[in-house]
């Protein structure tokens, strides 16, 4: 399926059930006054209108796929990036996730430290001790600029 | 307005201050010169920064990340070939032309004088409009202002590009989040899912800050794993010395100079327009002085660098008049003003007046360090044109954190950053605009409050938009804009049919 049409659908599936929590709103007491739900209600009708232009628009066309083997015969090795770039780009925000959750549980420096030094190596920097010296030395900076020089505070970490 | 000026000038002319642009104006220029790296990004990035400093060094430090921002994008356009920001596109086209003459010197020059001249200009037409269009805008109700706040979104089209549907439901989605929290006229709660971190509605900084720093992160963490140990070869570059343009050269193009900046300043107060389009279209008027352009010609450089620098005053008469921004730069510095304590719009003139003309003040001063330093220091940026994107970006994540953190405190914000970042990432891979989304976050609440304050004057008649005519004139230049898309095709296609038929 293409993407505008999977996304148009995700939209109308998102419009219809934002709608229904918008139908449990309160109505107004106020003379005059359309009310809390008129506003979000205009803004999914308008969303529901575009949504299904959307449907309807063809995708743009994407550039023809790289050439796997050369003239010679030779094989040429395309990369995760060139394939799956979405995928790639998703691992990276899982881990970024996971670094945020870190910190919320084990505070600012520690947390960003190890999600930092995870990330540089998932990019390719394959020597640890680069990495993970790279990592601390940054968020040593952060935390003197920010805790130390201008006072204000970073995010504590709930175990200790 | 002498008391204010006098006043204005002892509070920019503050060692603080003068620091703060300093480092401002580096900043913005350093972020211009780096490929890939915009300047929008070093904005929000300050924002948390400047949260322990008053407002007007604060805002200075924007400002110079703004103007500075603006006219470091020619040094690589000149150098690499590559605009450095969006805005430098047509500055490309003569300025590398020049550089591959190996006039990379002459046309650095230029790019730094065409870039203070149309500042300058704009910042006077600046400080000689904006008091003016604020008295007018002091009377405005909520129909005005319901109205004119329309028309400022209405540009979320010109936003947009090519894809104006997905422009607009990225515009729609804004809004509805501004829907999140208490409600502007009753204080009921809406869609907070039982939340307390949402009882204040969803922040803009949280959102700012994943949806342009997260994606351009990531791109660049997957594009340094791509390209492993490849360098650039710029050996040529580091010995560039920029060249001011001779007193010839300055008389010659002292017109051409002064209609790019008129073109930059007139478009950048139109919300939505901003710096590309300036450019370009300075661009066409020095090929119509210089029928030589695109061959390496100054005029070729200073036209569109004049425009695109022209913007940055223009584009603050709607943002510090009627609290409007045009573009995302202007967005984020809507919310700086906010976070401390000045809300853009005719009652900053009348209450802070003194702040205002020190802001005027600022900003001249950043456009003569703007000279100073990209003319003197231009070797230094050519060395940041080498320096590790993956680097930088590894900074820039920390402070991602932290800034949406140090907003409120709170650690919902963090979510709010990292969610708002992977939204941000899917847009950008489909095609779907951020800086609509971003404007309607910004101007979302405004509307709805005062669309539904009008109503409860008029005891819900809606003729109270039409009856009153500025809000008839902006709700029609509203409406105008956001069927032109629409209509526009559909009469080309009636136009051609009847004259094939003739």
């Amino acid at each position: 399926m293409k993407h505008n049409r999977i996304i148009a659908l995700i939209l109308l599936a998102f419009v219809i059930w934002w709608g229904f929590l918008t139908t449990r709103l309160p109505e107004t007491t106020m003379i005059g006054e359309p009310g809390p739900k008129f506003f979000p209600s205009v803004i999914l009708l308008l969303m529901a209108v575009f949504s299904v232009i959307l449907f309807f628009i063809k995708d743009e066309k994407k550039q023809e796929t790289p050439e796997l083997i050369m003239e010679d015969g030779e094989k040429i090795e395309i990369e995760e990036e060139e394939t799956h770039p979405m995928k790639s780009a998703l691992k990276l925000f899982a881990v970024f996730l996971a670094g945020i959750i870190l910190v919320y549980f084990v505070g600012f420096s520690i947390g960003m430290i190890i999600c930092l030094t995870v990330m540089l190596w998932m990019i390719g920097w394959k020597i640890f001790p680069r990495a993970f010296l790279f990592s601390a030395s940054v968020t040593l900076i952060v935390y003197f600029l920010f805790d130390w020089l201008m006072r204000i505070p970073l995010p504590a970490g709930r175990l200790f | 307005m002498l008391e204010y000026l006098s006043q204005g000038l002892v509070i920019a002319l503050s060692w603080e201050n003068l620091l703060f642009m300093l480092f401002g104006t580096i900043l913005g220029l350093v972020f211009a010169s780096i490929p890939g790296l915009t300047f929008s990004t070093a904005l929000i990035l300050l924002i948390p920064l400047t949260f322990g400093l008053e407002a007007v060094p604060a805002i200075s430090v924007l400002l110079g990340v703004y103007a500075g921002g603006m006219s470091g994008g020619s040094i690589s356009a000149i150098l690499l070939g590559i605009p450095g920001t969006p805005s430098a596109a047509a500055t490309v086209i003569d300025g590398h032309e020049m550089a591959k003459k190996g006039e990379a010197g002459r046309a650095l020059g230029m790019a730094v004088y065409a870039s203070v001249f149309g500042g300058i200009f704009s910042l006077l037409v600046l400080m000689l409009v904006a008091p003016q269009l604020a008295s007018v805008a002091i009377k405005f109700g909520p129909p005005e202002i319901f109205a004119l706040v329309v028309f400022g979104l209405s540009t979320i089209v010109s936003l947009s590009g090519t894809e104006v549907v997905k422009g607009l439901l990225a515009g729609l989605f804004g809004l509805l989040l501004t829907t999140v929290g208490l409600d502007p006229v009753m204080g009921l709660q809406r869609f907070t899912f039982d939340q307390p971190g949402l009882m204040v509605g969803i922040g803009i900084m949280p959102v700012m800050i994943g949806m342009f720093a997260l994606p351009e992160i990531i791109d660049t963490f997957l594009e340094a794993k791509k390209n492993k140990g490849q360098q650039r070869d710029d050996t040529q570059n580091k010995k560039v010395k920029a060249a001011f343009p001779t007193f010839k050269e300055i008389r010659k193009t002292f017109v051409l100079m002064v209609k790019s900046s008129a073109i930059g300043t007139g478009l950048g107060a139109i919300p939505g327009t901003g710096g590309p389009i300036a450019s370009f279209l300075a661009y066409d008027q020095a090929r119509r002085s210089e029928p030589k352009c695109g061959t390496g010609r100054v005029e070729g450089v200073g036209a569109p660098e004049a425009a695109n620098n022209g913007v940055t005053g223009g584009a603050l008469i709607p943002l510090l008049t009627l609290g409007i921004p045009g573009d995302s730069a202007t967005a984020i510095m809507l919310g700086a003003f906010l976070i401390h304590g000045l809300a853009p719009g005719p009652l900053l003139f009348q209450n802070f007046g003194d702040l205002v003309y020190a802001i005027f003040i600022s900003i001249l001063i950043i456009y003569l360090m703007v000279l100073v330093i990209q003319f003197f220091g231009i070797r230094l940026f050519v060395k940041v044109l080498d320096f590790p994107k993956v680097n930088l970006m590894i900074i820039i994540l920390a402070i991602s954190v932290v800034g949406s953190f140090a907003i409120n405190l709170n650690f919902s914000d963090v979510i709010i950053m990292f969610f708002s970042g992977l939204l941000g990432y899917f847009m950008k891979r489909y095609g779907f605009p951020i800086t609509p989304l971003i404007l309607a976050l910004v101007l979302g609440y405004t509307i709805e409050d005062n669309f539904r304050k009008s109503l409860v004057f008029s005891d819900g008649s809606y003729s109270i938009f039409v009856q009153n005519p500025v809000s008839l004139v902006f709700l029609t230049l509203a409406l105008v804009i956001l069927l032109a898309p629409f209509v526009k095709p559909w009469l080309q296609r009636r136009f051609s049919k009847k004259k094939a038929l003739q």
